[in-house]
């Protein structure tokens, strides 16, 4: 049997400088390639900052996660400094520092590494407290340190090899997270099942809310919120509807499932209704709709004042205006223009050289779009400010000025 | 779809982005004049909200630790709870001010700016407590100016200026001296800012949780300070622009309805619908334009004591 080797994996800050990796494993240091995905520092830190996210409720319970693609699985805690070292806890403005510790292991199935944060506590000793005077022009803060792989006993305790009685199936895909219940029944079952897994997965332990599950790249996870048991979707942000035939979850797991999925699904459909919604005016379909209210005598008058500029220019005579859109008193978009998109406008046509903004006065909201794309404080300064006269350009104290 | 504006705070790590951020929020929340902010994310809400609570409960962790991820908040500024203008605020790792740009938030940041309607630029109010002399490079470097005034460069290049925010954070810290050797230093400090043949619209804005912070950080009274200023003056500037954007609208409506009124009578018969249009349209434009300026006058009460500098010349809110 081969020998179990990992290398470690620190993120944080110290006294000056913010948070950085503060030693990778060796390998980690190789330009992108596809097979390699672990070793891309953007996929890393998605995933480190994830675990930092509402970093003040760090202090109640440590995050527990494991992330892995196809080579590599990495162990990791979140946790308060103060729960790992008794020195340098604190930076430079006095506030309380924390930090991800982790190991790599050059394996994808592995027999979970113990949760217990005395495992990492010399990460910290090893790897901060050296780094802990480094200034941001030093180079040293600019890269990480480089650690090879050892072998485990040198690392940390070992493995566990503690089974739980029933197993989890876990999430694989990006675009949603399962969520359990922060119960210590669950956190073991997800701890096991990822570190056994032989897919790329992922999974936080003690995610403070359903919020910032959603916006990490975890793919499994518990939280303090979820009861008893949720699936999001990260592009919908909302409970997804679930489906016994994916066989996402155990028998046993199903009715809790599904039940708290029930209550949500309504809010989904809800949501899907109102952004389903087509804009005023307008079919389904997209076409402007004929306005039910106009009389049929100026629809007549309309048609004719048609027909007399269609002749116009087929003689070439003046250029007149576009005939203006049906849909009459629909302004959904702020910087679309009155003419009708289908009807070609003439070069020297003055209203459609001049895009007007359908903004509502009173109803709607004041748009970037309803200003020039071009920022120019210049323009606007003469609508609210004026140069200061010089009497009034003395010096204030500091009771006027604070 | 939204239609957010983007506000970036540039500071360096420890600079108090994040609080400033949060005590922005609180204030906000009860509201200037009728105006408030909402949090569009509900979530989010909560999250500020907790902070806020934190900060004023007191005691050895009131501040929020650093921030190591990247976050952005969106917002509502709303009048009468009517939503006016969406803003986008990025909250980030200060140390991504002074990183590679290689670094996923590095970039991130420089997304932001470059989309900004507004930039506030967070100084340290510890970086000012004395005056400045010839130690400017130093306290440069620490406040890292140099990288703001880098990333402004480029923003200059790419947009052209926009409106400036120096938010001097942890003002309690430099309450000793006067005013107006501060400005002095601030604008020794960002000399570009100031320059007259530069279109740059600028304020100078001191703000802090408490005057009695710099005495008893973990046990002083949080009473906010001028928090709500720099986000007014950002709206503030940002509606001037509408205005004189309707400005322009007007007199270009207003000229087609002359041209088309002035022809004869068949052809204004012919362009009758565009004229009621166009004149509708004038109506409308003349509402909004009206509604903007209401909403400057508002504004403008609370930009009394506000120093700006437009090309370096001081000016006074004029609505």
């Amino acid at each position: 049997m081969s020998e179990i080797k990992c290398a470690p994996l620190v993120f944080g800050r110290t006294y000056e400088v913010d948070f950085r990796f503060l030693v990778v494993p060796e390998d980690f240091q190789v330009p992108d390639r596809a097979d390699f995905q672990m070793a891309n520092q953007a996929l890393l830190e998605r995933h480190i900052d994830a675990t930092m996210l509402l970093a003040e409720q760090l202090a109640e319970q440590p995050r527990w996660s494991i992330f892995k693609d196809r080579t590599h699985c990495i162990f990791g805690v979140t946790c308060m400094v103060l729960d790992v070292s008794n020195e340098k806890t604190q930076d430079r403005q006095g506030r309380p520092l924390y930090v991800f510790l982790g190991y790599v292991f050059r394996s994808t199935e592995i027999q979970p590494f113990p949760m217990q944060l005395e495992a990492f506590r010399d990460l910290y000793k090893k790897y901060v407290l050296p780094s802990w005077d480094e200034k941001s022009y030093s180079i040293r803060s600019k890269s990480p340190k480089l650690a090879t792989y050892q072998s485990l006993e040198e690392n940390a305790d070992g493995l566990s090899s503690a089974k739980p009685e029933s197993l989890i199936e876990l999430n694989y895909e990006r675009s949603k997270i399962f969520l359990w219940p922060d119960l210590p029944e669950f956190r073991e079952k997800l701890w096991y099942a990822a570190s056994k897994s032989l897919k790329p997965v992922s999974i936080c332990l003690g995610l403070p809310n359903e919020a910032s599950a959603l916006r990490g790249d975890f793919t499994n996870g518990t939280t303090l919120d979820s009861q008893p048991i949720k699936v999001l979707d990260r592009e919908r942000k909302v409970p997804q509807k679930l489906d016994r035939s994916s066989s996402i979850f155990k028998e046993d797991q199903w009715d809790a499932a599904t039940k708290a999925c029930q209550k949500d699904e309504r809010h989904g459909e809800t949501r899907t209704n109102h952004e389903g919604m087509t804009p005023q005016g307008k079919s389904k379909s997209g076409q402007p709709e004929i306005n039910p209210g106009r009389p049929i005598s100026e629809e007549i008058g309309n048609a004719a004042k048609g027909v007399v500029k269609d002749i116009l220019k087929a003689f070439n005579h003046h250029p007149q205006p576009e005939r203006p859109s049906s849909d009459g008193n629909t302004y959904s978009n702020g910087d679309e223009t009155y003419s009708d998109k289908n009807e070609k406008s003439s070069g020297n046509d003055r209203i459609s050289q001049h895009s007007l903004p359908k903004k509502k006065p009173g109803k709607t909201s004041y748009s970037s779009k309803n200003q020039p794309t071009d920022p120019n404080p210049e323009k606007g300064i003469e609508f609210g400010f004026k140069p200061k006269g010089s009497e009034d350009a003395k010096s204030d104290s500091q009771d006027e000025w604070f | 779809m939204t239609d957010n504006i983007i506000i970036t705070m540039l500071g360096t790590t420890g600079a108090g982005k994040t609080c400033f951020m949060v005590g922005m929020y609180a204030v906000m929340q009860l509201g200037v004049h009728g105006f408030t902010l909402s949090a569009q994310d509900l979530d989010e809400d909560i999250e500020l909200s907790d902070k806020w609570e934190q900060l004023s409960d007191g005691g050895e962790d009131r501040f929020p630790p650093g921030t190591s991820a990247t976050h952005n908040y969106a917002f509502n500024f709303n009048y009468g709870f009517r939503k006016l203008m969406g803003f986008e605020w990025l909250d980030y790792r200060g140390g991504a001010l002074s990183d590679k740009q290689d670094k996923a938030d590095v970039q991130e940041l420089q997304k932001s700016l470059g989309q900004s309607s507004c930039i506030f630029l967070c100084i340290s109010g510890e970086h000012l407590s004395t005056k400045i002399g010839s130690d400017a490079i130093r306290r440069a470097k620490n406040i890292g100016i140099n990288r703001m005034n880098q990333f402004l460069s480029k923003l200059h290049e790419e947009k052209g200026p926009v409106p400036v925010v120096i938010a001097i954070t942890k003002y309690d810290l430099c309450l000793h001296r006067e005013a107006e050797e501060i400005r002095d230093d601030i604008k020794k400090l960002f000399t570009g800012l100031f320059a007259s043949s530069e279109k740059w619209l600028v304020t100078i804005c001191p703000v802090s949780l408490g005057k009695g912070l710099a005495g008893d950080m973990s046990h002083a009274e949080i009473d906010p300070v001028n928090l709500h200023l720099p986000l007014v003056f950002a709206i503030y500037s940002q509606l001037t622009q509408y205005a004189a954007y309707a400005k322009d609208q007007e007199s270009s409506i207003g000229k087609k309805i002359t041209d088309m009124t002035t022809k004869n009578r068949f052809k204004r018969w012919l362009n009758s619908d565009e004229i009621t249009k166009a004149n509708e349209e004038l109506r409308k434009n003349q509402a909004l334009a009206n509604e903007v300026q209401d909403k400057l006058a508002l504004l403008s009460k609370e930009l009394g004591r506000a120093k700006i500098y437009f090309r370096g010349e001081e000016q006074e809110i004029n609505v």
